[in-house]
């Protein structure tokens, strides 16, 4: 099929490429796409239509109309007639059960089927209801274009931010003058790039001269100072019988066919036409060799019936006012249409011009111009007829979603005479090719219809994106921001198993959990607490600042001590927790939960703001690393790494004090969420590694989260977010002794309001009396009913029991009470422990 | 506070030891200034009227002086192109505090022609800088 090396030709045939399509080897030149090196090949047949399954072929070769679609190298929908040729690359039908030539759904178009009557969305496959399971999985099976392999495709999206003075879309005459005329920094887009301009799909026009464009594996989020739109003409199909049979085409088909890769479309052509471009392609057709058997100028000869007649979906013979001609080619033009959508999306209003039967867009926004075709500015065209007969074959109105106009008609009958409505039931306007082809005739169409003009019946609306875009595309990148504690890769190194907390990845354990609550009930345990969020208040105000905004007392810690603080919201529910250490007159430090640290600042900030007062709050958080030694041997290791005074005299539990570690300047805030004597360490994060590895190296165990977990469960500690919710307030989580008799603090007065009216589930701690462990989320059940659940559970070796936390009805809250908690459908006995499982008195802290 | 510092004589564990390709200045002293910045010596990055950021290795000379040289992560790259892929800020309106990466907050200021450092802090410098080595890769570096 390919002719002579022609002069122009944009292959280079000293260049082959092959690739794969169904299996087959198929090879084409540098300059080929993957739809014209198949033509080359012989093959006609590119699709398979939405509905009916009929054979479609290469209609416009410009990637305006739905008919090249295939999946290229698992991504669906890639239009073959603009996808340049490549090495290796595996080309599939879609939508066919079967093959191209031979798709078994094609039955659908011989004897109708569930899909045939237009609305079938609305009305088909509704009842019986029970039967819907059954029709959904029909539905899925055959509905859509194209299929998403299983995983997605693992490509690479990035999203560029430009900034332009000026953006010119549309790389034809008009928008490369327009680029040249134009000041400042000018960029030029142009779908299929080429003369300077960046390759790419203008997808729409939005506010602040936003315009996102669609290169492939990069979506260019352009911010434009002036747009210009320069898209150009669309040339429209004519609205016949058969106007969909492989062989039709539009001018621009057969011009890149013969002209652009040297290819003969067929033997023998009709050509009818409204405009030069028909004629043109007659020129192109002969001097390929194809013979032009008739043309039918419509601006000089007046035809009333039209139709196209074809053999298994191609075409064979094209009736023209009762004469027949035989050929495989039919090139039909209704002239061309203003690519107007970005305009109507930007804001344009479109007006129809009865004159020369086309859409044009005015009253542009104030940044936006258009230039050339896309403003109106064509060459005069016939106005072809909104359909002509002259045969029973379908005859299309939009070829995308397979409406015809035997559906339209159907449309309007129902009363979906507006065009919003009839684009909405038939789905008109609603495919791949996003009305390019489409939305001219429909409105023409229902204009003769309903006796009116196209004027009366308007435009749809115009939305983007202007063209199928990949969802991926538009998602870019994934970003996971990961926070690594300033000790991650000693914990990586250490072969740690990690798990999510929030954002942050934290050791879940560094080999047996149980082992590692062992370490730090026997001897020495270190567990990374960098993520701790931390905050320095300093000011003359920091105390005051700080009596305010918790229900305990402040305002009175002497500096060099510490004290353990719950944040309450106005309404009393607890917010986070920590401890504040005082280390100077108008200098504290408070840590906060992990996930807790941004939004207690925020917190602080806005506070002191209500409250004018002078204090600085500096969310010191990455700043630095902080680890728990812990363990009975705890202070004889710090002892070992310090010159301070670490006796119990001089660091006495609750004090906070800086000392230096291992030659490491350290915060020292001697506190236990663990049971064992523990003391936190809180350094500069860059000398966190250093820290660390001196006190493994005297002998500390890392513990991760999970023992941790244990270790705080023992000590019957709550986690806030955890053990707590939203709903959760100071009185029912049990803690009502951080309440203190003050004039004012946040939350006060609904903690008053609680404590008058009582409280309706308590926090408790249980333990099991058998040795079975609830998970976290278990029913308390009394009577078989649910009145309370289980938010913490674990098996813990040095209480020898299983042990919890759990919300029960206040009555069932007393120390001893006996509950029952649902396991795997079966109840188990518990027993209610207000107290600390481990060292209820606290004795091993304070030793 | 000396807890806030790097002691001499440690090594510095530059958040970004362990990602190749990207030129790493975490290292530089970083001091947040509270308050009046005015009439400050060494590089002085305003973040707001009362607040801002002294890069350099002296302590600044201010009331209320907050070490933060081991709190943020800090790096140079080369090519607006990169920079475009990073962050949607103005890159003719530096230095700025905004977004990259679709919600890493950062400080950004220009070091002369096409070249930029970004702050961000230091528990996302890992995931930032492997992040814009692969972007820059994208690029064809
Ligand atoms: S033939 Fe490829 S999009 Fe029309």
């Amino acid at each position: 099929m390919r002719i002579a090396p022609q002069p122009g030709e944009r292959i280079d045939r000293r260049k082959p490429f092959t690739f794969e399509y169904d299996g087959a080897k198929i090879t084409g030149f540098e300059g080929d796409t993957i739809g014209s090196a198949l033509y080359a090949a012989g093959r006609r047949v590119f699709s398979r239509s939405f509905k009916y399954h009929r054979p479609r072929g290469l209609l416009c070769c410009s990637g305006d109309c739905p008919n090249c679609m295939m999946t290229v190298d698992g991504v669906p929908n890639v239009r073959l007639c603009v996808e340049p040729v490549r090495d290796g690359a595996v080309v599939r039908a879609q939508n066919v059960l079967g093959s191209l030539d031979r798709d078994l759904l094609s039955i659908t178009d011989k004897i109708g089927g569930p899909f045939t009557p237009v609305g079938f969305y609305y009305r088909t496959m509704i009842r019986p209801r029970r039967l819907w399971p059954l029709y959904e999985k029909f539905l899925r099976n055959v509905a859509g274009l194209g299929k998403i392999g299983e995983n997605g495709t693992h490509r690479r999206y990035d999203t560029e931010h430009r900034r332009v003075d000026v953006l010119v879309i549309g790389g034809g005459r008009a928008g490369r003058e327009a680029a040249a005329r134009a000041e400042g920094d000018v960029l030029l887009v142009d779908e299929h790039g080429g003369g300077g301009a960046l390759k790419g799909r203008a997808l729409g026009i939005y506010e602040g001269g936003l315009v996102p464009v669609d290169a492939g594996d990069v979506l260019y989020r352009f911010r434009a100072e002036r747009i210009v739109v320069a898209t150009g003409g669309i040339e429209q199909p004519l609205v016949f019988p058969g106007n969909d049979l492989v062989g039709v085409m539009l001018p621009n088909g057969v011009r890149r066919l013969t002209r652009d890769w040297s290819i003969k479309p067929g033997e023998r052509a009709v050509v009818v036409t409204a405009d030069d471009a028909g004629l043109e392609a007659a020129g192109d057709l002969r001097a390929v060799g194809t013979e032009v058997a008739r043309v039918v100028d419509l601006r000089s000869e007046r035809i009333v019936q039209l139709a196209a007649v074809g053999k298994r979906g191609r075409l064979s013979a094209v009736l023209v006012d009762g004469e027949a001609v035989d050929c495989d080619v039919l090139v039909m033009s209704g002239g061309r249409q203003p690519a107007y959508s970005l305009l109507a999306q930007a804001g344009a209003r479109v007006e129809y011009e009865p004159r020369r039967g086309i859409f044009v867009p005015t009253e542009l926004p104030e940044n936006v111009e258009a230039v050339g075709s896309a403003a109106g500015d064509l060459e005069g065209a016939a106005v072809p007829a909104a359909s002509y007969d002259g045969g029973d074959g379908k005859c299309f109105v939009c070829i995308c979603e397979d409406v015809t106009e035997k559906d339209v008609k159907r449309a309007l009958a129902e009363g979906f005479d507006s065009i919003e409505l009839a684009k909405r039931y038939t789905t008109a306007t609603m495919g791949p090719c996003q009305g390019r082809l489409c939305h001219l005739q429909s409105i023409r169409m229902l204009a003769r219809e309903t006796e009116t003009d196209e004027a009366a019946i308007g435009t749809t609306t115009a939305r983007p994106p202007w063209g199928p875009v990949e969802l991926g595309l538009l998602a870019g990148r994934h970003y996971e921001a990961m926070k690594r504690s300033p000790l991650h890769f000693r914990h990586e190194e250490a072969g740690a198993t990690m798990m999510w907390t929030g954002a942050w990845r934290r050791p879940f354990a560094y080999g047996d959990p149980a082992a590692e609550v062992r370490a730090v009930h026997e001897s020495l345990g270190v567990i990374d607490v960098s993520t701790l969020g931390k905050i320095i208040v300093e000011g003359p105000d920091a105390a005051e600042l700080l009596e305010r905004l918790y229900p305990n007392r402040f305002a009175d810690l002497a500096v060099g001590r510490i004290r353990y603080g719950v944040l309450t919201t106005d309404g009393g529910r607890i917010m986070d927790d920590g401890t504040v250490a005082r280390l100077g007159d108008d200098l504290f430090y408070v840590t906060t939960t992990s996930t807790g640290s941004e939004s207690v600042c925020e917190w602080f900030e806005w506070w002191n703001a209500v409250w004018g007062y002078d204090a600085e709050i500096v969310n010191v958080t990455g700043a630095l690393a902080a680890v728990n030694l812990a363990g009975p041997q705890a202070r004889e290791a710090l002892g070992a790494l310090t010159d301070a005074d670490v006796s119990n005299d001089a660091l006495k539990y609750l004090d906070a004090k800086e000392i230096t570690v291992a030659g490491v300047p350290c915060l020292a805030l001697r506190i236990g969420f663990v049971g064992e004597l523990g003391y936190e360490l809180h350094c500069a994060a860059s000398a966190g590694e250093h820290l660390w590895d001196a006190l493994v190296a005297r002998g500390a165990v890392p513990f991760g989260l999970e023992p941790q977990r244990v270790l705080r469960l023992e000590k019957a500690h709550v986690i806030v977010g955890q053990d707590t919710d939203s709903e959760s307030n100071l009185l029912s989580a049990g803690m009502p002794w951080i309440v203190k008799e003050k004039p004012d603090f946040v939350g006060k007065w609904a903690v008053e309001l609680v404590e008058e009216r009582g409280i309706r589930e308590r926090l408790v701690g249980f333990t099991m009396d058998g040795g079975l462990l609830p998970p976290e989320g278990a029913q308390v059940v009394e009577n078989g009913k649910s009145t309370g659940r289980v938010t913490s559970s674990r098996v813990s070796e040095q209480v020898g029991k299983v042990i919890g936390l759990a919300w029960v009805r206040p009555e069932r809250a007393d120390d001893g009470t006996r509950l029952s908690i649902r396991i795997a459908g079966a109840d188990h006995p518990a027993t209610v422990t207000l107290a600390p499982f481990y060292d209820a008195e606290g004795a091993k802290l304070r030793s | 506070m000396r807890f806030m510092s790097h002691p001499e004589g440690v090594e510095f564990a530059s958040p970004l030891r362990h990602v190749d390709g990207i030129d790493d200045v975490s290292h530089l002293g970083k001091w947040e200034i509270r308050g009046d910045a005015h009439g400050l010596d060494g590089e002085v990055i305003r973040i707001s009227p009362d607040r801002a950021l002294v890069v350099g290795d002296r302590r600044p000379d201010a009331p209320r002086v907050y070490d933060m040289t081991a709190a943020l992560a800090a790096f140079e790259v080369e090519g607006e192109d990169l920079m475009r892929r990073l962050t949607e800020l103005d890159l003719d309106e530096l230095p700025a505090i905004g977004s990259i990466l679709r919600g890493t907050p950062a400080l950004i200021e220009r070091r002369g022609g096409e070249r930029f450092r970004l702050y961000v802090p230091q528990e996302l410098g890992h995931y930032v800088a492997e992040t814009v080595v692969d972007l820059a890769k994208g690029l064809g570096r």
